[in-house]
């Protein structure tokens, strides 16, 4: 275990006054929040909250109109996906298509390898890097309970398997702040309870951990502290006690979603 | 009678040496575009343009001074020739790439569709450097004071052969390495490829350049069995035959590309014989790209993939062939047994 001290000055990731515009249409305004590794953060909100948008102004995929983020001390708004990436911070996406044409053993090697064409060709590299590589994807395909699946094309998968697959995926990265889009959509709900088991096995080894999802059980029972979205603005913070009593997102949140 | 002439031509080595040149040479362009479009997913419908670049620059340089009338003939060794045919063409692979690889798929196909026939009015047009329409009408070949006529087109031969199976080698390897699996990742989906810390650009263009690079390198090979080059040389003609043998043998497939190229050639190369009364030539000459379309329409409505399909190259076997632990192909080999999915892996035996 590797979580920082408490509360108050360890933030590992924070935004800065972010805002984002598409056209009229404010997706996120003037979001500032702090994410501490030794909890399990969500963001919940009805849909079109601007969730979303917000996972992807941290990944680099959206930049923002105004507003920073520091990850680690260090600013990193404005950086491409794959710096941010390299830096440590890994995500999934609402939908899990990965690489189609791939066996799940396959896409778990693409991250972690040698992308250039030299480094990446060069034999004692590659095998040793492959062996690791291997050693790596059999483990975390062990924890998640994929084993038996490692020859299985990914656009084969059960939907929930997919899911899991997505994570396997992006933890071979070696994040140290994962950010999870939706991971319970899709999931049957038997499975539901399993997957809050496996992400709290996550955080457990060591890496931050935030998530988005519409499943206001499922992200109660997982989370340690929550933030509420709604119309681009955080509406509201609080331990998933204090969220779940509150008037206010009763009002905004559930009485949309329930 | 007709059938005849077509047997004999058959027995004739000739037609067979000029058979197995073509399809050394087209497979081994093949094979780069796969990587680059199979692999990459970056749709170049201009790979005769690099290939056109390879071919100039390497005539111009290795012409013997005062032979053509042009500015520039320093009359450089054939192996020299070679090298600046590659360094040329993958310099114009990264210029060409640099604002081309913002583009995807078909604006891609499009530009560097252009950028081949830009390339070509350019062949025509810079008389003082290609001499125009009329090009170059013999080439420098090597070997030619060892070997006599018939003995140094089988040499030559052999190392188009050889050079084919270098680039066979050099896509195994790469279907095999990290940046091979950064290649397939990308082309199936850029935001994930992203979020894997996979600089995409870069890759992009690495490539291209590789591409070019290499096809620079086949170009003088090509010419030493055309023996001149023109500008009607590198007509998108090329790129066609290149993109429906990939099609045919399996886009994304390693070994597709070559049997592709084998199957078209023989293919259109037999039509080729067919003899037919004077009367009829014309038609005998529009029913031939007839004939491929529906080669293609027919492997295609029985083989939606191709002859040989991705999964082929990269199914359950791409571990076996990777793993470093025998414990690990143990196990994997025993859970494909039980696995369901008996026809992955049909391609490779290695």
């Amino acid at each position: 275990m590797t979580a920082a001290d408490g509360t108050g000055s360890g933030a590992m990731l924070s935004t800065h006054g972010l805002h984002k515009a598409f056209g009229g249409n404010v997706a996120v305004h003037d979001v500032s929040l702090d994410l501490y590794p030794d909890r399990i953060t969500a963001l919940i909100g009805p849909n079109g909250a601007g969730k979303t948008t917000l996972f992807n102004i941290i990944t680099g995929y959206e930049r923002p109109d105004s507003g920073g983020i520091t990850f680690d001390g260090h600013r990193v708004g404005g950086m491409a996906p794959w710096q941010i990436s390299r830096r440590g911070v890994a995500r999934t996406f609402q939908t899990p298509v990965g690489f189609p044409t791939m066996t799940l053993w396959e896409s778990m090697q693409v991250a972690g390898a040698s992308h250039a064409v030299l480094t990446g060709m060069l034999t004692t590299r590659g095998r040793r890097e492959t062996a690791e590589l291997s050693r790596r994807a059999d483990e975390i395909l062990g924890n998640l309970g994929l084993a038996q699946l490692l020859d299985t094309p990914v656009d084969e998968l059960a939907a929930g398997d997919r899911k899991l697959a997505e994570l396997a995926r992006q933890l071979m990265s070696r994040p140290r702040l994962l950010l999870l889009d939706e991971p319970a959509a899709g999931v049957n709900p038997g499975a539901i309870s399993r997957l809050s088991d496996l992400i709290r096995d996550v955080h457990r080894s060591g890496i931050a951990l935030m998530i988005i999802d519409h499943n206001l059980s499922f992200v109660l029972d997982v989370a340690d502290y929550v933030h509420v979205m709604a119309n681009g603005r955080i509406i509201a913070e609080g331990t998933p006690d204090e969220i779940a009593a509150s008037p206010l997102v009763r009002q905004v949140y559930m009485g949309v979603d329930a | 009678m007709n059938t005849l002439a077509a047997i004999s031509a058959l027995g004739s080595p000739t037609f067979w040496m000029s058979l197995f040149m073509l399809i050394g040479i087209y497979a081994a362009v093949t094979m780069l575009l796969n990587v680059e479009a199979g692999w990459g997913g970056m749709w170049d419908l201009g790979i005769v343009g690099l290939l056109a670049i390879g071919s100039y620059t390497y005539t111009i340089v290795t012409n013997p001074p005062g032979e053509f009338d042009v500015v520039y003939s320093p009359g450089w060794p054939v192996w020299a020739g070679i090298l600046a045919a590659m360094a040329t063409t993958g310099i114009v692979a990264f210029l060409v790439g640099l604002p081309a690889l913002r583009a995807r798929r078909e604006y891609f196909l499009i530009i560097t569709f252009a950028f081949a026939e830009v390339f070509r009015q350019l062949a025509i047009n810079v008389r003082d450097l290609t001499h125009g329409t009329v090009g170059f009408n013999s080439v420098a070949r090597p070997f030619e004071s060892f070997f006599e006529k018939d003995a140094l087109r089988g040499v030559l031969l052999a190392v188009t052969w050889a050079a084919a199976l270098l680039v066979y080698a050099l896509t195994r390897r790469i279907s095999r390495s990290g940046y091979g699996r950064a290649l397939r990742a990308m082309r199936d989906n850029e935001p994930v490829a992203l979020s894997l810390g996979i600089r995409v650009s870069w890759l992009r263009l690495q490539t291209f350049v590789l591409v070019g690079v290499a096809v620079g390198g086949v170009a003088p090979l090509y010419l030493w069995w055309l023996r001149y080059v023109a500008p009607s040389v590198f007509e998108p003609q090329f790129t066609f035959t290149a993109w429906t043998a990939l099609v045919l043998g399996g886009i994304a497939s390693r070994s597709g590309a070559v049997l592709g190229v084998g199957v078209l050639l023989l293919f259109t190369e037999l039509i080729e014989l067919i003899d037919v009364p004077g009367e009829l030539r014309n038609l005998h000459v529009a029913v031939h790209p007839l004939a491929i379309g529906l080669l293609l329409v027919l492997v295609l409505r029985f083989r939606p993939e191709g002859l040989l399909s991705e999964r082929g190259t990269f199914g359950a076997r791409a571990r076996q062939t990777t793993a470093l632990d025998g414990a690990g192909a143990a196990v994997a080999s025993r859970l494909r047994r039980l696995s369901p999915r008996g026809d992955s892996g049909k391609e490779e035996t290695s």
